[in-house]
C-alpha cells in the first residue's frame, strides 16, 4: 500500500496549480512538436532546458517530459495523413495508418491512435509506480548475449511483416543490414564505408531513410500518374472510430501495451523495435493477415499503443538506476543534473516527493493530451480535403524541413532525397520497404551485441545457449521460423486469393 | 557682385567650420565608441560539439550567462551532435574567422577525431587558439559491489594471475574514458578484454548486471552509483574530494593514467587580435563569477582556470597521449 500513498502524496504536487500549469504547456508543446515533423521532441527539450533553470525541479520536468510523451501523441498525425513519418518510432504507423486515410477513414485512425495511446500511456504509468525499482534491476540481468538472442527473435517475428514474395523480402532484409553496417564500427571504432563524408560517420540516419522511403516516394510516385488520379477518398467516412473498430482494436491495444512496456525497459533496444514486433505479433494473431498493409485499424492500434507504453517505460532505468535509454532521457538525465537532483539508484529514495509528482503529473498529462488531441482531428482530416497537386507540394516541404532539422545540414537531406528515388523503384518493382527499414534499424544493434558476446566467449557461439534467458529466446525464434513456414503456403493462397 | 562672392565665399567657409565642428563634437565620441565597440558588436556563437544534455554542454551552458553579460552581447549555443565531435569542430573551423564563432570542448571533440581522420582539415595545436581553460572532470576506474577488488592492488593483482579473464566495459571509443582504459593496460602490461559500449548508460548497465568486472567512465557519471553503494572507485586520472583515499595514476606509478575531461574555449587561429584578446579576458572573467563554480560542480567538474599559454601546452601533452594510446589499439587504420 506504500506505493499508493506515494502516490496520493505526487498526486497533491502534480495538482499544484503552476505544476499543473507547466504540465499543459509541456503537452502542448510536445503535441505541436509532434505534429511538425520540423523538429523533434530531443531537440525541441533541449531547447526549452535553458528557460527552465529558473523553475523549481519539479514543474521544469514535468514540462520537459510532457513535451517528451505529448510528441509521442502528436508523431502519429502526420504518418496517418500523409505518409511523413514525423519520428522514427512512427514508420509502422504509416504501413496501415496511410492507407486507412486513403480510404476516407483518417479520422478512425487518428481516433484510435489517440486514444490507443490514452490507455498505453496510463497503465505504463501504473507499471512504472508499482514496478520500476524491481524491474529495472531485473533488466539489468541481461547482457549482450541476451539482446542477441532477443533481437534474434523479433526479427524472425517480423517476417510476417511480408505481404508479397519472401525472396524479395530477405533481399530487403539484407539490403538493410547492409546499409546499417555504414558508419563507424562499434567495436573497433574504424569508419566503415564513410568515404571521409562527415555525415555518415554516424551511419545513414532512421528519419532521413524513412522519411525518404515514405514521404518522398509516395510523391515521386504521383508524378508519373494522371492529374486526375484521385489519392485520397474524399467521401469521409466518420471521424471517430466506431463499434467494430474497437472490436478490432482493444486486444492489440493491449498486447502493444504490454510489449512495448516490457521492452521500453531494457536500454539497449529501440522502440521502434518494438513497434514493429507489435505489427507483426498483430499480423500473426490476426484472422485476416493478408489484409495488413491495406488499411486494418489493428495496424495503427497496436503500433501506436506500443510506442506510448515504451516510451513511458523508458522512464524506469531512468529513474530507478539513472540509466537513459534514448536520446531524450539523455537530456532529461543532464537536466536533473542541472536542477541538483543527483540521478541514479537513489534518486527515487531520496527525492520521494520528485519521483511520486513526476508519475501523477503523467496521468493527469495523458488525460490532457487526449482532451486536446481528440478535438484536433476533424481538423486534421480536412487537410486531406486540400486539392493533391498542392497538398504533394506541401508534403515535399515538410519532408526537407524534417530531413534538414535532423542537424541543420544539408546532407541529410539529400540523404533523404536519394532514399526517395530508391524507394520509389523498389515501390515500382514489388520490393516492400518496412523489412528494409526494420533490418536496417536492428542490424547495427545486432551486430553490436553479437561480437560484443564474442569477445565474451573467446569466440564461442554455445554462450546464446548455455544462458537461460537467451537459449529461450532462440527457441522460440525457431519455432516461429518453423511454424512459418508451415503457414506461409495457406497465407501465400489467401493474398493470391484477395487479388 | 563683388560682395556677393565674398558673401558667398564667407558662407561657404562658416559653412565649411560648421559642418568640421559638428563632425568633431558628434564624431569623435562615435569614433571612440566605435572602437570599444568594434567587437563584439553582434551576438556570438559558442559551437558545442555534442548533443544537448552531456556534461560538456551543461558546463558550457553555465558560461552563456556569465559571457553575455561580459561581452554586452548574447552568447548563443548551437549544439552539432555527430562524428563524436568532428561535425561541431569542422563547423566551427569553417565558420568565418571573425571571433563571433568559439568553440566549447572537452579534448575528446578536438585531439583523437582530428588523429583518428586519414585527411585532417584541421590540428587544433595550430588552427585553433585556446582561450581559457575553464575546469576539469576526473575520469574514475570503478567495480560493482560484488566485486573481490577492494584496491588497485587487488585488481592487479588477480589480472596478472589471470590473463586475459577480466573483461572491462568502456563507453565511446577514441575518447578520454577509452584512452584511461588503454592506459592502465599500457602502464601495467596486464592482458584483459575490453567489451566496447555505445552510450554510457550501457556501459553502466553492463557493470550493474555483472556483465563487466571492470570500468572506466567520468566519474560524475559513476558518483551515483558510488553514493548507492553499486560501485566501488579504485583509481582515478586525478585526485577528487568525492572520493576521499582513491589515488590517481601518477601517485602509484602509472604515470600515463592522467588524462582527464577538460572543459574549455577556443577561438579560430584566424580571428583579430583585439578580439583574441576581448575573449581571453571575458572567459577569465565570466569564470570568477560567484555562481559559475557552483553551476560547474553540478555538472561534474572542479573549476579551475588556466590562461591560453598554460592550457597550450597542457594540449600538447594531451596530444601526445591520445596519439600513442590511439597507435597501439589499431583504431588508426591504414
Amino acid at each position: 500500500m506504500g506505493s499508493f500513498d506515494n502516490f496520493l502524496m505526487g498526486l497533491m504536487v502534480a495538482l499544484q496549480p503552476q505544476n499543473l500549469f507547466y504540465c499543459f504547456i509541456g503537452c502542448l508543446a510536445g503535441t505541436i512538436v509532434g505534429v511538425l515533423p520540423g523538429i523533434g521532441p530531443t531537440a525541441a527539450v533541449a531547447l526549452l532546458l535553458p528557460t527552465t533553470f529558473s523553475l523549481d525541479p519539479i514543474s521544469a520536468i514535468i514540462m520537459l517530459s510532457g513535451i517528451a510523451y505529448g510528441s509521442a501523441y502528436g508523431g502519429s498525425t502526420t504518418s496517418i495523413l500523409v505518409n511523413v513519418p514525423g519520428e522514427a518510432c512512427s514508420v509502422v504507423t504509416c504501413l496501415d495508418g496511410y492507407q486507412m486515410a486513403r480510404k476516407g477513414r483518417a479520422g478512425p485512425a487518428l481516433g484510435i491512435s489517440a486514444l490507443g495511446s490514452f490507455i498505453a500511456g496510463t497503465v505504463s504509468v501504473i507499471g512504472v509506480m508499482f514496478l520500476a525499482p524491481t524491474l529495472a534491476r531485473a533488466a539489468l540481468a541481461f547482457g549482450s548475449p541476451e539482446y542477441f538472442s532477443l533481437m534474434f527473435m523479433s526479427m524472425m517475428i517480423v517476417t510476417y511483416l511480408v505481404r508479397g514474395s519472401m525472396a524479395k523480402a530477405l533481399l530487403m532484409v539484407g539490403l538493410g543490414l547492409i546499409l546499417g553496417t555504414v558508419g563507424m564500427d562499434p567495436i573497433s571504432g574504424r569508419d566503415r564505408f564513410v568515404y571521409e563524408w562527415l555525415v555518415l560517420k554516424d551511419g545513414i540516419g532512421v528519419i532521413s531513410v524513412a522519411i525518404g522511403m515514405f514521404g518522398v516516394t509516395e510523391i515521386l510516385e504521383t508524378i508519373g500518374s494522371s492529374v486526375e488520379k484521385e489519392v485520397f477518398d474524399k467521401k469521409i467516412k466518420g471521424y471517430w472510430p466506431n463499434l467494430q473498430d474497437w472490436k478490432d482494436s482493444w486486444l492489440p491495444i493491449g498486447r502493444g501495451t504490454v510489449l512495448g512496456f516490457f521492452l521500453g525497459i531494457f536500454p539497449g533496444l529501440s522502440p521502434l523495435i518494438a513497434t514493429f514486433l507489435s505489427y507483426g505479433i498483430e499480423k500473426r494473431f490476426s484472422k485476416h493477415p493478408e489484409q495488413f498493409g491495406t488499411g486494418v485499424i489493428e495496424g495503427v492500434a497496436a503500433p501506436e499503443a506500443c510506442n506510448n507504453a515504451a516510451a513511458t517505460a523508458g522512464y524506469v532505468p531512468l529513474f530507478s538506476l539513472g540509466i537513459p535509454s534514448n536520446p531524450l532521457n539523455a537530456v532529461l538525465l543532464g537536466a536533473l543534473m542541472i536542477y541538483g537532483l543527483q540521478p541514479g539508484p537513489l534518486l527515487i529514495k531520496s527525492n520521494p516527493t520528485f519521483f511520486w509528482g513526476i508519475v501523477a503529473s503523467m496521468y493527469i498529462g495523458n488525460i490532457m493530451l487526449v482532451v486536446l488531441n481528440l478535438p484536433l482531428i476533424p481538423l486534421w482530416v480536412m487537410v486531406l480535403r486540400i486539392p493533391y497537386t498542392l497538398l504533394s507540394a506541401l508534403i515535399l516541404i515538410f519532408c526537407f524541413l524534417g530531413s534538414y532539422s535532423i542537424n541543420n545540414d544539408i546532407d541529410n537531406v539529400m540523404i533523404t532525397f536519394a532514399f526517395g528515388i530508391f524507394g520509389y523503384f523498389l515501390k515500382r518493382y514489388g520490393f516492400e520497404r518496412p523489412p528494409l527499414i526494420l533490418a536496417f534499424v536492428l542490424g547495427p544493434l545486432i551486430e553490436k551485441a553479437f561480437r560484443q558476446s564474442m569477445i565474451f566467449s573467446d569466440g564461442s557461439f554455445t554462450i546464446f545457449f548455455t544462458r537461460p534467458i537467451s537459449a529461450f529466446f532462440i527457441l522460440i525464434a525457431f519455432g516461429v521460423l518453423i511454424t512459418a513456414s508451415i503457414k506461409k503456403r495457406s497465407f501465400a493462397d489467401k493474398i493470391e486469393d484477395e487479388k | 557682385m563683388r560682395a556677393d562672392k565674398q558673401r558667398n565665399r564667407r558662407e561657404i567657409f562658416f559653412l565649411c567650420l560648421a559642418v568640421v565642428i559638428s563632425a568633431i563634437l558628434w564624431g569623435t565620441p562615435t569614433r571612440i565608441q566605435c572602437q570599444e565597440k568594434g567587437y563584439p558588436a553582434k551576438a556570438v556563437d559558442m559551437v558545442v560539439p555534442f548533443g544537448p544534455g552531456g556534461s560538456i554542454d551543461i558546463g558550457a551552458r553555465v558560461f552563456v550567462g556569465p559571457l553575455s553579460r561580459e561581452l554586452k552581447v548574447p552568447v548563443v549555443i548551437r549544439n552539432y551532435a555527430g562524428g563524436a565531435g568532428l561535425t561541431g569542430t569542422t563547423a566551427f573551423f569553417n565558420a568565418r574567422p571573425d571571433g563571433y564563432t568559439i568553440l566549447a570542448t572537452s579534448p575528446g571533440g578536438i585531439i583523437p577525431t582530428v588523429q583518428l581522420s586519414k585527411n585532417p582539415a584541421f590540428d587544433p595545436r595550430k588552427d585553433f587558439l585556446p582561450l581559457g581553460y575553464i575546469g576539469v572532470s576526473p575520469i574514475a576506474m570503478s567495480v560493482t559491489k560484488n566485486s573481490p577488488f577492494k584496491s588497485f592492488d587487488d585488481f592487479l593483482q588477480f589480472a596478472r594471475k589471470n590473463p586475459g579473464k577480466l573483461r572491462g566495459g568502456v563507453s565511446s571509443l577514441g575518447g578520454e574514458t577509452h584512452i584511461m582504459f588503454m592506459s592502465i593496460i599500457k602502464d601495467t602490461k596486464i592482458d584483459t578484454k575490453l567489451i566496447p559500449y555505445t552510450t554510457s548508460g550501457e556501459r553502466v548497465a553492463a557493470a550493474l548486471g555483472g556483465h563487466v568486472d571492470w570500468t572506466t567512465g567520468s566519474l560524475v557519471s559513476t558518483m551515483p552509483y558510488v553514493t548507492s553503494g553499486d560501485m566501488r572507485v579504485l583509481l582515478l586520472t586525478k585526485r577528487s574530494p568525492e572520493v576521499p583515499g582513491v589515488p590517481a595514476g601518477p601517485e602509484i606509478g602509472l604515470p600515463s593514467v592522467a588524462v582527464n575531461i577538460w572543459l574549455g574555449f577556443f577561438a579560430h587561429a584566424k580571428i583579430p587580435k583585439a578580439a583574441n584578446d576581448r575573449l581571453v579576458s571575458a572567459v577569465k572573467v565570466a569564470f570568477n563569477d560567484p555562481k559559475v563554480k557552483d553551476l560547474l560542480a553540478k555538472a561534474g567538474f572542479i573549476a579551475e582556470y588556466k590562461d591560453p599559454q598554460e592550457f597550450s601546452k597542457l594540449i600538447t601533452k594531451d596530444w601526445e597521449a591520445f596519439a600513442e594510446v590511439l597507435e597501439a589499439t589499431g583504431m588508426k587504420g591504414k
